[in-house]
């Protein structure tokens, strides 16, 4: 992702110059946040900086750019495309995906109906997570998760922010470019990173994704109605989601997941993942490291246990 | 035989007149359903699409008669360069700039201005009940105009004819 263009739209008009005066290199910016009367926060090369109302990034707190509420309402317009209606699903969930598959996260006042969220009122704290595509990130590793030619189940398990979905988002480029059918389940649009169905990450050209569907139906949905080899999901963890993986590896899918934690062991007391472990559904563990660089492979296992890499 | 051929022409002019002023008064209902069919339109991709507004609106121009596409490609094209401040800012500029010059009937347009106001705003029945009550008040300015139009096309076609025939009578 080089280009901060589709960021840069949806800031209000005076933020979005300031940025743009700021000169910053787009594949260092992490996240931008934007807080009702609080300076905006840029969150730059692994540091944090205010913007300052001279268009540079500052530590200081004097002379920064402070958010107005015309400020947030004008961008809730560019973020939502003037149709706010069209994101009641995603507003629901606390985020929005934006052209190039940046995420804004939101808060502000949440209604509710019959106990549970309709929507989110006055939304007056946003975070934008610049979305960065690491193309060829799963090359030292993919190797490894493969056996006669053969991809094998793959859980990649890591802390979070470390790079798991990074890591899932080119081994599913990695086997679709290389002759299987993937089906992905995209419930949080973090994969594929879909905007109106079309995906703005390089997901491969045998990979076909449900965006921003539930993974227990969505993974029903494609082995149904898709016929995929390969089944990819990030973060399981739910009852349901176990469930609906087993379904599709018994209909011969080749499983490829991401679970938050620090190793297998950890992972074997999980209640149903343990199980899915124990019953050896998954032949590869791609185990991030907690420390280095986001994406570091600490190491690889096989389904038992036996490290064969790293 | 000349002043026959001449007269024959003064009386052809009037009525070609009188049906010309007849068409312009019917040409202030037909623009009516014109921009009812474009509010329905527009309802349709909002209730079953959940099209955001600057794709709806781009898709629903190619669907228009030329002078309505003009203003609706001028709006999804405003809308998608991210420059404007409002959706309503938009709207009623471009409402200004493309429609009014052209549709006869400036009082329909006085609904459609003050529905950019609150269009894109709150949830999908938001939407659809908006741009229902803004066709409830184009029909109800279409009824209001109905008799007047019915009456002065009859007019217009008669007083035509008749200025012809007039003027033939003077001349002779």
């Amino acid at each position: 992702m080089e280009n901060t263009s589709e960021i840069y739209h949806i800031l209000p008009k005076s933020v979005r110059g300031l940025m743009q005066k700021s000169g910053l290199k787009p594949r260092e910016l992490q996240e931008i946040r934007l807080r009702i009367h609080q300076p905006v926060i840029v969150r730059y090369e692994n540091k944090e900086y205010f913007l300052s109302t001279a268009g540079k990034l500052t530590t200081s707190h004097h002379f920064v750019h402070v958010l107005t509420r015309e400020e947030l309402k004008q961008m809730m317009e560019y973020i939502s495309n003037y149709s706010l209606y069209a994101y009641e699903d995603q507003l629901r969930q606390g985020f929005l995906t934006v052209k190039g598959g940046h995420r804004v996260g939101i808060a502000g006042k949440v209604s509710i109906e019959d106990g549970e969220i309709k929507t989110m009122k006055h939304i007056t704290f946003l975070n934008i997570r610049v979305a960065h595509e690491v193309i060829g990130c799963a090359e030292g590793i993919f190797e490894h998760c493969t056996k006669d030619g053969q991809l094998l189940p793959v859980l990649i398990i890591s802390p979070p922010g470390r790079g798991k979905t990074t890591l899932l988002r080119d081994m599913i480029r990695m086997a679709s470019d290389g002759g299987e059918t993937v089906g992905v389940v995209d419930e949080r649009s973090e994969i594929a990173a879909s905007y109106m169905g079309v995906p703005q990450n390089k997901v491969g050209i045998r990979t076909d994704v449900m965006d921003g569907c539930p993974k227990s139906e969505g993974i029903m949905m494609l082995v149904r109605s898709m016929a995929p080899n390969v089944i990819a999901v990030d973060e399981i963890g739910k009852k349901e989601d176990v469930d609906a993986m087993l379904y599709s590896a018994y209909c011969g899918c080749t499983l490829m997941a991401t679970i938050h934690g620090k190793d297998m062991e950890e992972l074997k007391k999980v209640p149903y993942v343990g199980e899915m472990i124990e019953r050896k559904v998954f032949k590869r563990y791609v185990v991030l490291s907690e420390q280095g660089k986001a994406g570091t492979v600490k190491e690889i296992l096989d389904e038992e246990g036996v490290r064969l890499y790293g | 035989m000349v002043k026959l051929l001449g007269a024959a022409i003064v009386i052809i002019s009037g009525g070609i007149l009188g049906f010309y002023r007849a068409s312009r008064e019917r040409k202030r209902l037909e623009q009516g359903i014109e921009l009812k069919r474009l509010l329905y339109l527009l309802q349709g991709e909002i209730r079953y699409g959940l099209t955001p507004l600057p794709d709806a609106i781009g898709t629903i121009a190619g669907k228009m008669n030329a002078e309505f596409s003009v203003f609706l490609s001028d709006v999804s094209k405003k809308l998608s360069s991210y420059q404007e401040e409002t959706f309503s800012q938009v709207w009623k500029s471009s409402v200004e700039k493309d429609l009014i010059p052209y549709v006869l009937e400036k009082k329909m347009l006085e609904p459609l201005i003050t529905m950019g106001d609150t269009i894109g705003y709150l949830d999908k029945d938001m939407q659809v009940k908006t741009i229902d009550f803004t066709i409830e008040q184009i029909e109800e300015r279409m009824y209001q105009i109905k008799d007047q139009v019915i009456k002065n096309c009859k007019l217009y076609q008669s007083l035509g004819l008749s200025f012809g025939l007039l003027v033939v009578i003077i001349l002779l």
